[in-house]
This record gives C-alpha cells, sequence and structure tokens, in this order.
C-alpha cells in the first residue's frame, strides 16, 4: 500500500501548527500544575511529578494536536484541555 | 505499530521541519556537551602553572585563602569559594559583576590567576551561554530535539529492529546518509530522549516552570515550595556590617565532615565575606552514594551549623539527583563520561545527516535556493565549528608564555567560526570545502599537541595531560580521515559525476521514498 499521502488531505495550516508548537507550552503548564494540585498522594510526590510532567505533556499535547483535522479543532482540544486541567487545579487547590 | 497513512505523513513532516530548523543549534550544544563533560580536565590542560600532579592529600585552605586576602583584600567580596576537583584546586571572587579565577599551583604553593578558561568556555557554549539570551534558545532547542525523536519514533516504529542495524556505506549518498541517521538515532535514542528532557528543564524550567508552580500550588510562597523541593538552607542576607575577619575554613570543613560522615567537599563558599552574617557552604557528594549530593551551611563567625541539606533526604531530591546526575554524568566515573562523549559525537552524525537526507530527498539537483543555503550552511557551521575549537586549543598553546589567553582564544574562536561558515560559500563542491576545513582542523589539533609535547617540562607526567593530548591527537585523526573522505567526495560532486550517476540511477519505488 502507497504511504503517500495527497497534501491536501494532510490540510497543514499555520494555525494548527501554532496550536501544537506554541499553544500547547502554556496547557502543558496547565497540565502539571493541575497533577500537583489534584493527585491524592502526598505535596512532595505531587509537586514532583506535576513539575517534571510539564515537558513531556508538551510533548504529548503537540503530538496529538499535530493530527487533528483542522486548525479549529486543534485549538478547541487546547481548550477542552485547559478547561479540564483548570477546573482540577481550582478544585485541588480549593479543597486543600 | 502502524500508523494510518495520514498520521505517518503529518509526523514524517513534522520530524523533518523541526529537525533541520533545530539541527545546526543542537549540532552546537551536543559538540560541546562532549568537551563540557571534561571541563575540569580541559581547564587543567590550558593552565600550565597548575599542570603538575595534583596533590595526593587535600589542600589546606586557609594559608591560601589568608594569602589570597594579602594580594587581593577579600573583605566586602559577595562570594569567595574554593573548589577542590580531582584535577587540583579551583578557587575564584566575586564582586556584583566582577569575577576573578584562580588555580591552585602545587609547585609554587599559592593560588594563581587563571592563564585560560579553556574548558569553562567550551562548556559554556554547551547550553549557548555566551550568545545573549542564549540559554532560552537552548531550551527552546532541547524541546525541538524532543518532538523530533518522537514523531522519529513514531514514524519508524514499524520497522525499528531493522532501523537499528541497516547501513549500507557502499550504496549512493541519498541511502547511507539515511541508514547512518537511522542507526545512530535508534542506538542513541535513549540518550538523546534523557538529553533533550532534562536540557530542557535545565534551561527553561528553573525560570518558566517553577515560578508559576511557586505563585499557583504554593500560593506564592517560595520557602514552602524549597521545603517541599527538600533544598538547602539559603545563605543568610548580609548586614553590611563589617567585622573584618576570615572564617577558620579548615576547622569549618572539619566540622561539615562531621555533620555529614564521607562527605568529600567539592564546593567550599564563604558568603559576603567579613560580615557580621557571613556563612560558609561546604557542598560535596557523600562517598559510595550514587549522585549523593549534600551540604553544611555554617556560620562563618562561630562555626555553628545553619543547616544541612542531607543526601537523596525526600523522594524530590532523590528523583533530582538522579535527574541531573544523568545529565551531568555523575556516575560511572570515567567510562560513562567516555560513552557520553562518543554518542554526543554520534548525536552530531544524526543531526548532520539528517539535513543530508532532507536536502537528498527534495531537492537532489540544489535547484532551490533555500536548499543551497540549507546545504552551504550546514557544511560551513558544522566543519567550521570543529576548526573553530582547534584554533582554541592551538592558541592556548601557541601563547602559553602569556599571563593570560582566555580573551584571545574566545576573539579567534569566533573569528574562526565566522570565516568557516563563510568559506562554505565559496568552490562549486560544498563537500570539498568541508574536506578542506576537516583536514585543516585535525591539522590543528595535531599542532597544538605536537606545541605541547614540544614544549611540556616534565608536565607529561600528568596522566590528565597525558590523556587530554591523547584525545584531541585522536580527534585530530578522525576530523582528517573525515576530510579526506568529503573532499574525495567532493571531487567526484564537482566533476559531477556522483550527482549525475545518482540522478541517472533507476528512482526507487513510492513506498521505499516513504521510508
Amino acid at each position: 500500500m502507497s504511504r503517500v499521502v495527497p497534501r491536501e488531505l494532510l490540510n497543514h495550516s499555520t494555525s494548527r501548527t501554532l496550536a501544537a508548537l506554541l499553544g500547547s507550552l502554556p496547557v502543558a503548564l496547565l497540565v502539571g500544575i493541575a497533577l500537583a494540585a489534584a493527585l491524592p498522594v502526598p505535596l512532595e510526590q505531587r509537586y514532583l511529578i506535576g513539575s517534571y510532567s510539564v515537558v513531556p505533556s508538551w510533548v504529548a499535547l503537540a503530538c496529538w494536536v499535530l493530527l487533528a483535522p483542522s486548525a479549529r479543532r486543534a485549538w478547541g482540544a487546547l481548550g477542552l484541555v485547559s478547561s479540564v486541567a483548570a477546573l482540577l487545579s481550582l478544585v485541588g487547590l480549593g479543597l486543600r | 505499530m502502524k500508523l494510518p497513512p495520514r498520521s505517518f505523513q503529518i509526523y514524517w513532516d513534522a520530524h523533518a521541519w523541526v529537525g533541520v530548523i533545530a539541527a545546526l543549534l543542537l549540532h552546537v550544544m551536543f559538540f560541546m556537551g562532549a568537551f563540557a563533560l571534561f571541563r575540569p580536565e580541559l581547564n587543567r590542560w590550558a593552565n600550565p602553572a597548575a599542570m603538575s600532579a595534583p596533590a595526593a592529600a587535600p589542600v589546606a585552605l586557609q594559608p591560601l585563602l589568608t594569602r589570597l586576602n594579602q594580594e587581593q583584600p577579600l573583605i566586602g567580596k559577595d562570594r569567595v569559594a574554593f573548589l577542590p576537583e580531582p584535577t587540583g584546586l579551583r578557587a575564584y571572587w566575586v564582586a556584583g559583576a566582577e569575577q576573578h579565577e584562580f588555580r591552585y599551583a602545587p609547585g609554587a604553593g599559592r593560588l594563581l590567576p587563571l592563564h585560560s578558561d579553556l574548558g569553562t568556555f567550551l562548556y559554556s557554549m554547551h547550553y549557548l551561554g555566551p550568545i545573549p539570551q542564549g540559554i532560552y534558545l537552548a531550551g527552546v532547542s532541547a524541546l525541538g530535539l524532543l518532538l523530533a525523536l518522537v514523531t522519529g519514533l513514531f514514524i519508524h516504529w514499524k520497522d525499528l529492529t531493522r532501523q537499528w542495524f541497516q547501513f549500507r556505506p557502499d550504496r549512493g549518498t541519498r541511502t547511507w546518509s539515511s541508514d547512518m541517521h537511522k542507526v545512530l538515532g535508534v542506538f542513541g535514542l535513549p540518550y538523546q530522549l534523557m538529553y533533550g528532557w532534562t536540557g530542557a528543564v535545565l534551561s527553561l524550567s528553573f525560570l518558566t516552570v517553577q515560578p508559576a508552580f511557586v505563585a499557583s500550588v504554593f500560593h506564592g510562597d517560595a520557602s514552602a515550595a524549597a521545603v517541599a523541593r527538600g533544598q538547602g538552607p539559603e545563605p543568610p542576607e548580609p548586614s553590611h556590617r563589617l567585622s573584618a575577619t576570615l572564617p577558620d575554613l579548615d576547622a569549618l570543613v572539619a566540622r561539615a565532615v562531621r555533620e555529614l560522615p564521607g562527605l568529600k567537599p567539592n564546593w567550599i563558599g564563604i558568603e559576603y565575606v567579613g560580615d557580621e552574617r557571613s556563612s560558609v557552604s561546604v557542598y560535596g557528594e557523600i562517598a559510595g552514594l550514587p549522585f549523593g549530593s549534600a551540604g553544611v551551611l555554617l556560620n562563618a563567625a562561630d562555626g555553628a551549623v545553619l543547616g544541612v541539606a542531607r543526601p537523596l533526604a525526600g523522594v524530590f531530591q532523590r528523583f533530582e539527583a538522579w535527574f541531573f546526575g544523568l545529565h551531568y554524568a555523575h556516575f560511572g566515573g570515567y567510562a560513562s563520561k567516555l560513552l557520553y562523549a562518543l554518542l554526543a559525537f554520534a548525536t552530531c552524525a544524526v543531526l548532520v545527516t539528517g539535513n543530508l537526507v532532507w536536502l537528498e530527498r527534495r531537492d537532489l539537483r540544489r535547484a532551490h535556493l533555500g536548499n543551497r543555503l540549507l546545504e552551504r550552511l550546514t557544511v560551513g557551521w558544522c566543519a567550521g565549528l570543529l576548526l573553530a575549537t582547534s584554533s582554541v586549543f592551538l592558541v592556548n598553546r601557541a601563547l602559553q608564555r602569556l599571563p593570560e589567553t582566555g580573551g584571545t582564544e574566545q576573539a579567534v574562536f569566533w573569528l574562526v567560526w565566522a570565516a568557516g561558515v563563510g568559506a562554505a560559500w565559496l568552490g562549486r563542491s560544498s563537500r570539498r570545502v568541508a574536506g578542506v576545513e576537516l583536514l585543516l582542523a585535525g591539522t590543528t589539533l595535531a599542532l597544538a599537541v605536537a606545541i605541547d609535547l614540544v614544549t611540556s617540562s616534565g608536565g607529561l607526567h600528568d596522566p590528565i595531560r597525558r590523556a587530554v593530548n591523547a584525545a584531541l591527537a585522536l580527534l585530530g585523526a578522525a576530523s582528517c580521515a573525515g576530510g579526506v573522505r568529503a573532499s574525495a567526495a567532493g571531487t567526484r560532486q564537482g566533476s559531477g559525476r556522483g550527482r549525475l550517476a545518482q540522478a541517472a540511477a533507476p528512482r526507487p519505488g513510492r513506498a521505499a521514498r516513504a521510508r
């Protein structure tokens, strides 16, 4: 089977690329903060997991967002992850 | 795992673009990383006055401190530090933006101003330190490396085992460069992943991620975050009332070792020298404990213990000891450092062949201006960097009679590198230029070693000096071998035979191109 896909099906766009490379940076930070705020383990461990998960989270988000069918879906996915992470952070920090 | 064709192509494009954009900066970081691993050894080699063998027993610090204070009054300085290294004792003082470094010369029995900071300069190039905001550029490049590695892993996952072993040096440029890119990339993958992650954290995290965590998770309380991290105590702020007395350093080091049995100090620093609240930090490794960094903070005046940072005290500290210990090769001695250096050079080859694969696949005849620029820039940048680094070693040896050569070495480094990049635009064949620059670099390194051997006066009894000379000679030989090969390829390229022969060869099918 040919693995060469017509360029138009790839739907490369500047906006999606920006979402993957730059937009995912603050979202990855928010994911790390959410983990540090909400994980049900001692503070030292939450802080460790949260702060050291930011870089791997960015790579995972970038890889995921790159596959989005359109720029709108890419930014939407980032918005969804941000909302969940922000909610977890607020709940986690508010409860402690 | 076989990716759907669309995902495969998107990751392929991401891998290629991120790789080609970040490759040149990453090349500098990995190339200089190999030298950074041996910073103390290179600094020792570069400073002939301190070249006799390191003292077997620890050097008494108090007489050195007293004598340095007589020569250059230390009271009021922000910090005076002594660094006992396997290669000898180093010291420095800091006052505001001013910093002066010294090495202990066993023959003279005193601290002498540094003749050259060659090792430190090459180390700082590893994180692009001499470039304005270079450390952030290094961090962004490390992120790019991670993304290129992960996307590369995705696209090659289906045939990873084959890519591990398949190398066909007798084939055309496109095939052998692609094979080399994949073989060295797969072999070095754990090493490169580790450096991508640790490098990004070291370059970016402390100024971006950590402040955000302190502001949110710790509600702005930095000391609470420091406690959670298991950090050692911070030195007290100065009172700005000077008592004009120096601490008894040897007694304080002995006190610290009593507090932490097995501590082998590698950093002894006096903060705010002569101040009423002056303190002394004694940091080091606990013998026999992997990644066992520890330290004691003492009051400079009476030796009271202000705080102890115990080794691997909490989960955070244990993780960071391993995380950063792997980056700095704080394990396995010279064997692991040599392995790291080899992997660093292999990664440089991965980066250069990555650019070559880009050019060979997308524009065999270099019809586009952008690809012609990329080819010449890659050649000049990479071969020029080796030539510039070699020149630093030669300048150091050639000017060893001057009291200070650090500034000249750095000026020569930048000039030669710029000339190397500029020279890449001359001539019809970029490979021939690469060959000439590599041959020059090899000759320059051989000259540096030859001058060192000829002008040495008993210094060759020093095993560190012998080892540095041997490593430089090996690097020079490898550079000459690469230069001869590139020149031969350049001759074929210049005559057009190689390119045309490739162009005339049967084109591989789509599936092969996609690989």
